[in-house]
């Protein structure tokens, strides 16, 4: 799995130095989690505006909860982080299908919902398999794949077991595989 | 955060699957520009501008409620005016005694006239009235 973290960081001291206050902290917390969050919001909102309104209206959240001194830190930052952001994921999209529905019922277009960024044609079919896998499927795959999460995190920060998570994840990954099996073989061939 | 540790103990059903998801979250959180980080920076640091605001706004009305129970504070503490009763001379009781029973004589009077006149009611003749409509007719 690549990383685009600076590996010299430790979170959790970045993370106790941005509640001390410490000067530069909030940069270094910005630096390590703002791309995953980025990540996690743009796979299941496929726009990358809605993912920076996103992953700033999180930073902005948890900026506010450090300053004040609401947020108590236990070591599990990163699943009240990631419960943050997947809150506001849901909430676009919500927002996003209510609108979408409007839309296509205006336009009769069903490609109106297509990511006008996607070039390429491989990613294009994953990110369609992915998006019609049930939404809890799509928050496990996210999680693990676009945020880097750890199964524990995710079973944290979702309040389930974790065999539950790494079973719903197991079923994902079959279900994706079933679904792009045919372009498998098309590639092959 | 010891992801590939974990990696190691789950099932992986295909590798190959994983591998894309992998790639295409990689491609997702290299996607933002250079000025990415600034910009989540930035809207913090808007958002902690407006915290000291706030905080002034939840203490507004501690500071109202203070004030106000200071200023109660003041005027229970400071001696009250002696009172003053009024007294009446005895001229002036007498007439306003007068008047006072100059009232009550003048409500019993009307009160005595309406029974007067419901006792008029009572003793009249009911035949007065074909009296008084043939008298009509006559005329």
């Amino acid at each position: 799995m690549s990383d685009s973290r600076p590996e010299a960081l430790d979170p959790d001291q970045v993370v106790q130095a941005a509640i001390r206050g410490e000067s530069g902290a909030w940069e270094q917390l910005v630096g390590l989690w703002s791309r995953r969050v980025y990540a996690a919001a743009k796979s299941r909102l496929r726009d990358p505006d809605a993912a920076e309104e996103v992953t700033q209206s999180v930073m902005v959240t948890v900026f506010e909860h450090i300053s004040t001194g609401r947020y108590t830190h236990t070591g599990q930052f990163e699943s009240w982080l990631f419960r943050i952001a997947m809150n506001r994921v849901r909430d676009r999209v919500r927002r996003t299908q209510r609108h979408r529905t409007h839309s296509l019922e205006l336009s009769g277009d069903p490609h109106a919902a297509h990511d006008a960024g996607e070039r390429s044609d491989t990613n294009r079919t994953l990110r369609d398999a992915i998006a019609s896998l049930p939404e809890a499927d799509q928050e496990v795959l996210s999680l693990r794949h676009h945020a880097q999460l750890g199964f524990g995190a995710i079973a944290e920060m979702l309040g389930q077991p974790l065999g539950t998570v790494l079973a719903r994840h197991h079923r994902a990954v079959g279900k994706l595989r079933a679904m792009l099996e045919p372009e498998h073989e098309q590639a092959e061939a | 955060m010891d992801q590939k540790h974990e990696v190691s103990t789950t099932p992986e059903p295909d590798p190959r699957v994983l591998s894309m998801l992998d790639s295409l979250g990689a491609l997702e959180r290299a996607e933002p520009d250079v000025g990415f980080e600034a910009r989540v920076a930035d809207a913090a640091s808007r958002a902690q501008a407006r915290v000291p605001g706030r905080r002034r706004l939840t203490l507004a009305p501690a500071l109202l409620t203070g004030a106000a129970a200071l200023i109660a504070v003041v005027f229970l503490l400071l001696p009250a005016p002696p009172v003053t009763p009024v007294r009446e001379a005895p001229s002036d009781l007498a007439a306003l005694e007068d008047a006072s029973f100059g009232l009550f004589d003048d409500t019993f009077g009307l009160t005595g006239d309406m029974a007067s006149a419901d006792a008029d009611l009572d003793s009249l003749d009911p035949t007065s009235f074909d009296e008084w409509l043939d008298t009509g007719d006559a005329l």
